[in-house]
């Protein structure tokens, strides 16, 4: 029965998309009503079943094997076997309820988001939908293909949804750029995966799982599986090299960046490494690199996001940056950090994305934050929401975003490997993400200027990326409904008291309770496995490290009040001359244009030289050669075309005798 | 039911043969409905036969028997096996979408203004291209075999040298010389074994006794005839560099010559290379397997590549159908259950898709007139359904995860890798490469506000697809998803021939090894006898 269930819980999404798709090819628009109980409806009752089943089958669920489904069989051949079978297990369930819960509540808020999207509003629930079911079958697969249907699903998703906007051609271009740039990850990770066949014989978890409790793999075959399949996390989670589509991906309408591009889809990747956890945990220069990427990624990012004008690009480049840490806290064992990153990440950033997407609703899709200010007047909720996320974020102790960043900060400096490096670059990064997330505050809802009066003044300049171009009547802020402010409410009480699953053992003198709970659940404890990763240090240093974190956060928060509230400043348009850095910054270093041009570019021309020299010039040419030498055979070709049919019948028959002629006779 | 799928074609001829001649420029239904019956009629006894197919059984079965002459070894008898019953029924399902199609084309150009010449003939040469490859995939005998894979050349030869485009006589003639280029080394391999051949009476059935005494050949001898064959499928699937007749025939071909082209036709070539190739040379092909790999890895880079590089809609897809071969090349020499039936599963997908791709365009072209990509652009918002189905298509094409072509490039891939890392870790670059012209040309065509070109067509004739069209590409699309989640639905029907070709490599080893054992024992016993001579 329970078996039913989480086969219900995991299809029903599915269901919806269907229901929505189907409405969405109506030529009158479908009432949005019906498709938002088709929308919400299905999620929400997934989400239900999920909590049930979490108590239903709690032992199950955190012993190690998990709870089962079987659905059907899918592929079966040779040694090869991978099925629609499902497993609930303490990671899974983990992913599940932020799926299906945040899912939910992103759900509700589109509701209102989309409202005045009235012809395409059935389409975006459909994808919406699709979207959950194919994240659910990335968390709750039991095998690896099946996770790979699902990652690559959600990118299906992710793509359609960038490129939402279709008719707009940066929405169309991010769109391509985010499938093909995780395509390169992905074929890393399909390597990954062949050499994880070779090595236990099996893709599914459970055998998987038994291999590795079995036998002792040397870390140089593990080295190289890991780093394999961390290309598809570099891919998917937008991590340096391949991080370039995330920021362009905010072309999508904000529900979506909020739910894939934060919360869920991008985090697949610190999932992947958590349900590999024998694999990863084996390889210790692999997650050595692995935290080094994370670090590097995580200040680039935060550097770039200083700079930034639009409020989504802000939180885009940020969102990769927090990426950053959780693979950094995953680089060095600490999968109880990362795990619980990803969780307050969940909460903070969604509500940063919903609540930017409120700032960019009320203003007429208005997304460029030098046209912003004063908003606190005005939406005074929506203000106070934010400064609880941006607390969060911040790493200003009380809220969630401090006990996980500070046990991410603590982990890396232990590290035996190059710790203090690490450690540094995720304090820089700390005081950059203070800095950058309370100028976004400043710049949007206080400072002396006035949005509302900008927006009225106006109208004449650029929406920078503004995702539906609305060509609104510009007089007052639009109200916001509950289905928009009650999923904030809820995100901004996430926000808040989520990080006390997850407390400072030199405060409660134990192991943090989250960090116990993926002990305890994954097939390799990892506080075990990687304890000889990192040296032990005095409970006055860890003190150290958190006042000194501490200390950063109001430093950020601090400077950001000094220049943007104080001293008023407002960035300068995109055509004034910036500073050396500040140049650099602003344009993202270059990277997009870099990449563009030495790889790109050059593969284009090879592609159409190969086609005009090689193909056209070379191959056929000599093939047309042999041809003139059989000139002869060809204008007798031409000859037999007469155009009158019983010819060509007689041709066909006559070739046939001929054929049977040879062949019989020839025999005798 | 074999028979009468195979000869219910040439009824439907001789019937439209017989009748009366007609000036009428407009689409003949009576024409339509007469080869629809034949080719529906064609499709329900393939499926009544395949009822019938036991999926244990690594066989031929369901065999039916016209005329048998054990004299020079020609039974001209029918059967289906597990690695021709898939292709059998494609090619059965494929040819009524293609008549129907051709007829929904001819009234959209009809309604344009444009007359319909030589229906006859047209039609005509359809239904012969369909007996004919229903007889290349049930022939039981290698010369009933070569017969009808001679057969389809000329009908096919008609379809691109009268309904052909603007330089349909410069295609025609290429397709022609290539093709019978690669017949004539066939042919040759054919008599060869003839020559070559021990036995008093040496019967060209397809069963273990030709195996056995192909076997028995030297070794020089069966290299030589393993190339004589292998370069005739090898033209015909094609692959790099002999695949360039492919672009222009698919181009200029009509467009269910091209669903016919690529969605069977290419497969003749793969279908006898795993039903003559592997079974009868199984050292050799193991031998050379290497080199088809890099074969296969080339055709997978070069033609992902220079598919980007086109700007003729119809040249993108038949360079995809360049790259898509490579992968089935991989998959048919990995030597490995995995890796053969990633390729079994591959040729039926790869008619799916690109066949449903080539539809597609054939339906936008014959509104549009034109197959320049850079004149179409925002075309989902014109035409929704249509970009829906396209990108359907697409998805199928990338191999995304829950379609048909997932589940093929996934094990061809793997298959790959447990036989050759390198090659497999090169060729999984295509899954990159693929994404990107596929999805390149989506955006061209489908993204980005509609282009003038378009919006001026749209004045003149209506750019979404009518009811009949979107019936056309139903099947299609049940495929696609059906083969990709539940592949078994075929490949358990493939699963016992392909472990039995598989079979034979591993005899032929244990044969060899045993040959060499005799010899040295042979060796051993003479130079004791020397040795006691000298005594």
């Amino acid at each position: 029965m329970n078996e039913i269930l989480l086969i219900a819980a995991i299809w029903l999404p599915f269901l919806g998309f269907l229901a929505n798709g189907l409405l969405s090819l109506k030529k009158e628009p479908a009432s949005q009503k019906l498709v938002s109980i088709f929308g919400v409806g299905s999620v929400l009752i997934s989400f239900l079943i999920f909590i049930f089943l979490t108590f239903a089958e709690n032992t199950a669920i955190v012993s190690q094997s998990g709870f089962s489904a079987m659905f059907f069989t899918w592929i079966n051949v040779g040694t090869l076997s991978a099925d629609f079978a499902y497993k609930l297990d303490g990671l899974s369930v983990f992913m599940a309820w932020i799926v299906t819960g945040i899912g939910m509540l992103i759900h509700i808020y589109s509701t209102g988001y989309m409202e005045e999207e009235k012809p395409h509003f059935a389409r975006f629930f459909a994808y919406l939908n699709l979207f959950i079911f194919a994240m659910l079958h990335l968390v709750l697969g039991d095998s690896l293909p099946l996770l790979f249907l699902g990652w690559e699903g959600v990118g299906l998703c992710s793509y359609l949804l960038i490129g939402f906007d279709y008719d707009k051609d940066f929405a169309a271009v991010a769109g391509k750029k985010a499938f093909i740039t995780n395509r390169i990850g992905d074929a890393g990770f399909i390597i990954g995966m062949f050499l994880l066949f070779q090595l236990t014989g099996s893709l599914k978890y459970d055998e998987i799982y038994g291999f590795f409790g079995a036998n002792s793999v040397d870390a140089s075959t593990l080295n190289i599986i890991a780093l394999c399949l961390f290309v598809g996390a570099m891919g998917k989670s937008a991590q340096i090299p391949l991080y370039v589509w995330l920021p362009d991906a905010m072309a999508g309408p904000t529900p979506v960046s909020a739910l894939i591009h934060a919360a869920t889809m991008v985090t697949a990747g610190v999932f992947m490494i958590a349900r590999l956890a024998p694999v990863f945990l084996g390889a210790p220069e692999a997650s050595t690199v692995i935290a080094f990427v994370g670090g590097f990624t995580a200040l680039l990012s935060a550097l770039i996001a200083l700079t930034q004008t639009d409020i989504k690009k802000v939180l885009a480049y940020s969102t990769v940056s927090q990426l950053g840490y959780m693979f950094m806290a995953m680089g060095v064992g600490a999968y109880g950090a990362g795990m619980f990153h990803l969780m307050t990440h969940a909460f903070f950033k969604a509500l940063l994305f919903l609540g930017s997407g409120a700032v960019i609703l009320a203003l007429h899709h208005e997304q460029d934050m030098r046209r912003m200010g004063g908003l606190y007047k005005h939406v005074k909720l929506l203000a106070i929401l934010f400064w609880v996320a941006a607390v969060a974020i911040s790493g200003i102790p009380g809220l969630s975003g401090f006990f996980s960043k500070d046990m991410i900060l603590e982990m890396a400096y232990t590290f035996a490997n190059g710790g203090k490096i690490l450690f540094l670059l995720g304090f820089m990064t700390a005081i950059l993400t203070s800095f950058y997330i309370f100028r976004l505050i400043f710049l949007t809802f206080h400072t002396s200027g006035d949005a509302v009066k900008k927006m009225e003044e106006g109208g004449s300049h650029g929406h920078g990326h503004d995702e539906h171009g609305h060509h609104s009547h510009h007089s007052g802020l639009v109200p916001l409904g509950w289905n928009i402010m009650g999923p904030l409410v809820v995100l901004g009480v996430l926000s808040v008291f989520g990080g006390y699953v997850g407390l400072p053992h030199i405060i409660t003198h134990k192991t943090p309770g989250i960090v116990g709970y993926f002990d305890q659940v994954l097939s390799v404890a990892p506080s075990k496995a990687a304890e000889s990763w990192h040296q032990h240090i005095e409970g006055s240093t860890a003190w150290l490290l958190m006042l000194a974190s501490i200390g950063v956060a109001f430093l950020g928060l601090f400077t950001a009040w000094f220049f943007y509230q104080k001293q008023n400043k407002v960035p300068a348009e995109d055509s004034v001359k910036r500073s050396f850095f500040v140049h650099l910054s602003f344009n993202k270093f270059f990277v997009d244009e870099i990449y563009e041009k030495i790889l790109l570019n050059p593969l284009k021309k090879i592609a159409d030289l190969s086609y005009k020299i090689i193909d056209v010039k070379i191959i056929d040419a000599s093939i047309d050669y042999l041809g003139k030498i059989t000139l002869l055979i060809g204008s007798y070709m031409r000859r037999l075309q007469t155009g009158v049919t019983p010819n060509y019948a007689l041709y066909i028959v006559s070739g046939t005798v001929v054929i049977a002629f040879i062949v019989f006779g020839g025999l005798n | 039911m074999l028979t009468l799928s195979i000869l219910a074609p040439i009824v439907a001829v001789i019937i439209i043969g017989l009748l009366p001649a007609s000036k009428s420029e407009k689409p003949s239904k009576t024409m339509m409905y007469i080869s629809m019956a034949a080719s529906l009629i064609s499709m329900a006894a393939s499926f009544i036969a395949a009822s019938g197919f036991s999926s244990v059984n690594p066989d031929f079965q369901l065999t039916e028997v016209w005329f048998t002459s054990v004299e020079n070894g020609i039974n001209w008898s029918f059967a289906l096996d597990g690695l021709s019953l898939g292709l059998y029924i494609l090619t059965a399902v494929l040819f009524p979408i293609g008549i129907y199609y051709s007829y929904v084309s001819f009234e959209t150009q009809s309604a344009q203004g444009e007359a319909i010449r030589r229906q006859k003939l047209f039609y005509s040469s359809l239904l012969i291209l369909e007996t004919s490859v229903l007889g290349v995939f049930a022939a039981q005998n290698l010369i009933v075999f070569y017969v009808f894979w001679e057969l389809m050349l000329v009908p096919m030869v008609l379809l691109i040298g009268i309904w052909g485009g603007k330089n349909k006589k410069y295609a025609t003639i290429k397709f022609f010389l290539y093709t019978f280029g690669g017949s004539v080394f066939l042919i040759f391999g054919i008599i060869a074994i003839l020559y070559y051949q021990t036995q008093s009476k040496l019967s060209f059935d397809l069963t273990d006794n030709l195996v056995m005494s192909l076997s028995q050949f030297p070794h020089a001898v069966k290299v030589y005839l393993f190339w004589a064959f292998i370069i005739s499928f090898l033209i015909k699937i094609p692959v790099f560099p002999v695949h360039t007749w492919l672009p222009h025939a698919h181009t200029e071909a009509p467009t269910v010559g091209s669903v016919i082209l690529a969605g069977v036709l290419l497969k003749m070539g793969t279908y006898g290379v795993v039903r003559f190739s592997l079974p009868f040379f199984p050292l050799v092909s193991q031998e050379y397997a290497d080199l088809f790999m890099v074969i296969g890895v080339i055709g997978i880079i070069y033609g992902a590549w220079l598919a980007w590089a086109q700007t003729d809609i119809k040249k993108l897809v038949a360079y995809s159908s360049v790259s898509h071969m490579g992968y089935i090349v991989l998959g048919m020499f990995s030597g490995n259950i995995i890796g053969l039936t990633g390729a079994y599963m591959q040729m039926i997908n790869h008619g799916i898709s690109t066949g449903l791709l080539f539809l597609l365009v054939g339906i936008i072209y014959d509104r549009t007139h034109t197959r320049e990509i850079d004149d179409y652009g925002g075309l989902a918002k014109l035409s929704p359904l249509y970009a829906i189905i396209f990108m359907i298509a697409t998805l199928s094409s990338v191999g995304l995860p829950g379609t048909n072509g997932f589940v093929g490039e996934f094990l061809i891939l793997l298959g790959t890798f447990l036989a050759n890392k390198t090659a497999a870790v090169l060729a999984v670059s295509g899954v990159i490469f693929g994404a990107v012209y596929m999805l390149h040309l989506y955006k061209q065509v489908f993204f980005g506000e509609p282009s003038e070109k378009l919006l001026k067509i749209k004045e003149k004739i209506s750019l979404n697809m009518t009811f009949k069209e979107v019936l056309l590409t139903v099947p299609f699309i049940v495929m696609i998803f059906w083969l990709g989640v539940k592949p078994g639905l075929l490949l358990d029907t493939t699963d016992a021939s392909l472990k039995k070709i598989l079979n034979t490599t591993v005899q032929a080893e244990l044969a060899e090894k045993n040959l060499l054992k005799s010899v040295k024992a042979a060796n051993i016993k003479t130079e004791i006898k020397k040795t006691e001579e000298g005594l």
